[in-house]
């Protein structure tokens, strides 16, 4: 299995840990692990483009959590006239999901003083799959494979 | 409020936001909404919503249906071409979560 599919299947189990009463530890992992795993999902696909396989690993490592929630929030509301509405529409679900996980994250990781439940750690980890579900359909589409160019690409201002 | 970045008027957006949040509490899955406006993290303009599911909503086998059914009512109401930048964030517990605590944010 993929590292981020091991992520987001981590991230599902620290979710229903504690099944009376979940740790607060269990339920930030959980929401940390999810985002962790689309922002692992991404960036493998988008090595993935490049040729010389022994360098994809360095590769990975050019991606920034802010250029990509900007990417993500700039998809949002972009239009993309003559493309499958459908698909558009996919893509959407992934860039959404990607910039309110990085969000949740944040918090998850550093905000000690927001109290999470298992509902809303649930939800989180469901989102994600989600927009695993939606990338397998839209992975080869021309606007996919934008998306993923504009992960990497500091816009100039 | 305002918040910079297209400068987006919360007083002028508050109207629809409301008008969203009754729509949800149609149905019998939302307890009630609560929301405000902040910069996220990274600095952005963002609107905050926290919702309470019923705990029949909440469960884990149709949690997820109406939770994406929720927040896309909640979504509609902020028109992204009028406030372009402005960020929405969904937190969900249910009623009986939210009943174990007292967060005032939350009330």
């Amino acid at each position: 299995m993929a590292f981020h599919d091991d992520l987001l299947d981590q991230a599902f189990h620290l979710a229903h840990k504690e099944p009376r009463k979940p740790k607060q530890a269990s339920l930030r992992r959980a929401v940390s692990t999810a985002y962790y795993a689309l922002f692992h999902l991404l960036i493998d696909q988008a090595v993935a483009n490049w040729r010389a396989q022994e360098l994809r690993q360095d590769l990975s490592r050019a991606f920034d959590h802010g250029v990509m929630k900007s990417a993500s929030q700039r998809f949002l509301t972009l239009r993309f006239p003559g493309e499958d509405p459908s698909m558009v529409e996919r893509l959407k679900v992934v860039a959404g999901t990607f910039g309110q996980m990085q969000e949740l994250r944040h918090t998850a990781d550093y905000n000690g003083a927001v109290y999470w439940t298992r509902t809303q750690a649930l939800l989180q980890v469901q989102s994600v799959r989600e927009a695993f579900e939606c990338w397998k359909t839209i992975r080869k589409e021309r606007i996919a494979q934008e998306y993923l160019l504009a992960l990497l690409l500091k816009r100039r201002a | 409020m305002v918040l910079r970045t297209g400068y987006i008027n919360t007083k002028q957006l508050a109207p629809a936001v409301e008008k969203a949040i009754e729509n949800v509490k149609r149905g019998k899955e939302v307890v009630h909404v609560r929301y405000n406006f902040d910069y996220d993290s990274g600095g952005d303009p963002a609107l905050y919503f926290r919702i309470v599911l019923s705990d029949a909503a909440s469960r884990e086998d149709t949690l997820w249906q109406v939770g994406r059914r929720i927040k896309a009512v909640l979504e509609a109401a902020v028109d992204p071409d009028e406030y372009v930048g402005l960020l929405t964030y969904f937190s969900f517990r249910s009623a009986s979560e939210n009943a174990q605590r007292h967060d005032p944010e939350w009330v």
